[in-house]
This record gives C-alpha cells, structure tokens and sequence, in this order.
C-alpha cells in the first residue's frame, strides 16, 4: 500500500504474475486511474485487460492493488481506515472444495434435455 | 427481500407513448394509468377503480375531457385522481381517490416517482438532454425484458461481452493496453467506467453509420446513475483525431447511447434504448440502420438474460458467482443500488465511505 499520489509510475510496468501478494510501498504495477469525475469524494479503480491487477485509489490518496475487485472495493470502502497489509488477498494454494452439483428445483428450467419416456 | 428501490424516479414511457388515449404500464410492481390532459400535461393514477378494482385502460373505461370514467360503474376521476362522481348518489365517499404519482416530462421520456410522493425531487431526475436536443437525431425503442433489473445492470456496466454476445455488431477483439478505469462517487450516485482507445477496429455499427473506413479512435465512458439512467458517452474518429484544445469536438463523432432500466416487477423489466447522434442528422437511411441495429443488439441481450433469469429463479438460493476484473463496475453498480434499496425499506444503513466527525 502508499498514500502519497507523488511521484507513482505513470506507465505500466511488466507484470509478473507470479507474484500475488499484497504489495509493499510503491510496488504499484499498473497506471494511475484517468479521473474523470469531479467530486472531492471519488473512488477510483484502474484495470489494464490482459493483467491480473486492480489499482484502486482513494479520494484520500491511499492506493493499493488487488487481484479480485470485491476485495479491491472493500479495502477502498474501509475509508479512513484502509487496512495497512492491503486489500486481501484470495489464497492461491491449499485445498480446494469439490465444485457444486447445479441443482434445479423446477422442472419448467431444464433445458437442452428432451423430458420423453427412456425406453431401455 | 424486495430489491426494487423505493424513493427514485424511474422512466415510465416516452412521451410519444401517452396521448388521449388511456395508457397503461406497470413500474416496480405499481399499475399505472398515464394519459395527457387537453392541456398537454401528462398525469399518471392507479390503473384501478376504488370501487370493484376495474383496470382503468380497459375499455370500455375512456377519456372523458379531463376525466377518467371507469368502464364498469362509472365512477369518475379528475386529473388529480380525485372521484368526481359515482353513480346513482350526489354523495362522493371521502375515500373515492386514486393514488396519484408525481410525474415529470423530460428528454423525451416519461419520469414517475415512486415511493413516497413527499420525497420526489424534481432535480434528482438524472439527464438525458441528447435524446430531445437541437443537433442530435435519435432513434429510440423499449423491449420488454423477462429477467430482473439487475441482470441488465450487470450486462451494461460491463462492455467485454460485446465481443461474445455481440460479435459482428458492435464487438471487436479486445484491445489490449486500455486501462479501463471505474469511478465512483457514493455521494452523487454515480458509477463511471471509462475506456479510451487510441487504435482500434471500427465494428460495422459505427463503420456504416459515419463513414470512417480505416481504423479508428474509440472512447467510451459509461456513467450510470442508479437505479435507472445509464448513459453510455461514444466518441469515434480516424486514428489520430483528437478534440481541440480548446474542448470542442468538431471533428469527432459522437455518438449517446441512452438505457433506462425500470422494474416491471422483481423479476422483469422494461428495457428502454436509445441512440442520439450529432452527424448525419437528416439521413434516413442511417437512422434505419442504427435503429434496427441497436434493436438487434438489444434483443440478443433480451435473450441472454431472460434465459439467465428462468436459470436463476429455478436455482435454489445461495449459489455463490465469482466475479473477476472486468466486474469492477458491476461490483461498483450493485452496491450503490443495494444500499438505496435498503434506504428505500428505512433501514439503518451505514455509509459505505465512513466520513469523519466534523469534516462534513
């Protein structure tokens, strides 16, 4: 995380993908977000396609980075108290659960399936 | 839970849609009778008789000067709402009124106000000046949508599914090196995502309507105002063209794409498009194009979703999405409405931006 706005990269700088962590001082990856809003109390967020990053800034100053935007936004919306270590971050290893089974309730949304009598 | 939000303006019709014929649309679940006034004014009442609950635009219900009769007993209503008469007794029960809404007329569209009629703001009604504005020409339509507001909201904050949903039309590939930057602003209500690209193909939609045959400059910068208005600014050029120093454009064209997503009810919607353009005023044959264009472009996002809402809606409850990059907007989107709807239930809601003590 940084607070100053001075003196940040303004053009991208190569992205290394491995490395997702929360970022320390000045270890920002992607441009400054365009402000094109004018009021004093704007949350911006800047995503460049093709990276994994989200820069959010914050009217205060605070910046981050994040990988997954509902943390991106939860760190900027703890306005004025954003969390020092940085957003959070999802963890990369460890066990997974199984995928979820797709349950249907009602028989009117099953699609693609022809519901005739299977004669076996 | 009631996600609709209560308190807001919501866009009802166009005004080409209301005349002297009784005319009838449900907005967030509400049954409303719009019709105009020999004055020109345009009222909206509940579509109901106090008496047996006829629908008022059911004929044999009609306009009677600036009266409403209902079809079935004849009880009359004034432009207010007020009965002005019953049959067969000189006495009006004090109860014989409809709920009457406040209603404004502006860039073209119908407003309605609901929720509490004391809370309408005539200023909190976000603009669309383009659509009804001296150099722009505007094509306009409304689609019914089977599928909730928020599957809409989601679809249009979020422009990457052009190039799937929408390929040949208004897609292109991505063009990488664009920083899409989201904006927002808690205390205006507004959400605003932006994408300027400096080099990228011209898809059919702009390449038939201006002309331009090489590659172009394209910006677009979507400023939702929730729940309702959702504008999406489009400026195209020749690569290069840029506006003036001095701000004006005159050599871009430019190009206002207007949604307003009004709930029908919690689970379907009324889709209205629009598309002003300040070039090509007068030619027909570009207004044809645009029009069955963005038709086309609408109507594929009309099958999408409402597929998408008969998948949710037999789904039991708690399936939970994944929301990557390209969400950041819709993410944005959803919060600010879900913190207006709580509002619209009073519930206590803190503010997502906590703001210090003595600094307001």
């Amino acid at each position: 995380m940084s607070t100053p706005t001075d003196g940040l990269p303004s053009t991208q700088v190569p992205l290394n993908a491995a490395e997702v962590r929360p970022l320390r001082s000045g270890e920002l990856t992607l441009p400054a977000p365009r402000q094109v809003l004018e009021g004093e109390r704007v949350m911006r967020v800047n995503w460049l396609p093709g990276s994994d990053r989200l820069r959010g800034l914050c009217f205060c100053g605070a910046e981050a980075e994040a990988s997954d935007p509902n943390d991106m936004w939860e760190w900027l919306l703890a306005h004025p108290d954003h969390p020092a270590d940085g957003p959070a971050e999802p963890p990369t290893s460890g066990p997974l659960p199984a995928p979820p089974a797709h349950y249907v309730t009602d028989p009117l949304v099953i699609r693609f399936a022809e519901r005739v009598p299977a004669l076996v | 839970m009631p996600s609709i939000v209560q308190n807001q303006w919501y866009v009802a019709a166009y005004g080409r849609e209301v005349g002297r014929e009784l005319f009838s649309r449900t907005i967030c679940g509400e049954s409303i009778l719009f019709w105009r006034t020999a004055a020109g004014t345009v009222t909206a009442m509940s579509d109901r008789c106090v008496h047996r609950r006829f629908p008022l635009s059911q004929p044999p219900s009609h306009l009677a000067d600036d009266t409403v009769v209902c079809g079935y007993h004849g009880f009359t209503y004034d432009a207010g709402g007020a009965c002005v008469a019953v049959p067969g007794q000189t006495r009006i029960p004090r109860t014989a009124r409809l709920k009457s809404y406040p209603v404004v007329e502006q860039d073209s569209f119908v407003w309605v106000f609901i929720g509490d009629p004391d809370r309408a703001d005539v200023l909190a009604i976000p603009r669309a000046p383009w659509l009804d504005q001296e150099g722009y020409t505007t094509v306009s339509g409304m689609e019914p949508l089977a599928a909730r507001a928020s599957l809409l909201v989601d679809n249009l904050m979020d422009l990457s599914h052009e190039t799937y949903l929408h390929g040949g039309y208004i897609g292109t590939p991505e063009v990488a090196n664009t920083p899409i930057t989201t904006e927002v602003d808690e205390e205006a209500g507004v959400v605003y995502v932006s994408r300027h690209m400096d080099d990228a193909d011209c898809p059919p939609f702009y390449a038939k309507s201006t002309g331009i045959t090489g590659r172009i400059v394209r910006w677009q910068d979507i400023e939702f105002h929730p729940p309702c208005l959702y504008l999406l600014h489009s400026r195209v050029a020749p690569v290069g063209v840029l506006p003036r120093e001095d701000g004006t454009d005159p050599d871009g064209f430019h190009v206002e794409v207007v949604y307003a997503i009004t709930p029908e009810t919690e689970s379907s919607t009324h889709d209205f498009w629009a598309v002003a353009r300040d070039f090509a005023l007068d030619d027909e044959g570009v207004s044809d194009f645009l029009r069955e264009s963005n038709r086309t472009v609408v109507l594929q996002d009309v099958t999408a979703l409402d597929v998408l809402e008969n998948v949710l809606t037999g789904e039991p409850d708690g399936y939970q999405e994944l929301s990557i990059n390209i969400d950041t907007g819709g993410l944005a989107a959803r919060r600010i409405i879900a913190r207006m709807a709580a509002e619209g239930r009073g519930e206590t809601v803190v503010p997502a931006v906590k703001t210090p003590a003595g600094t307001r």
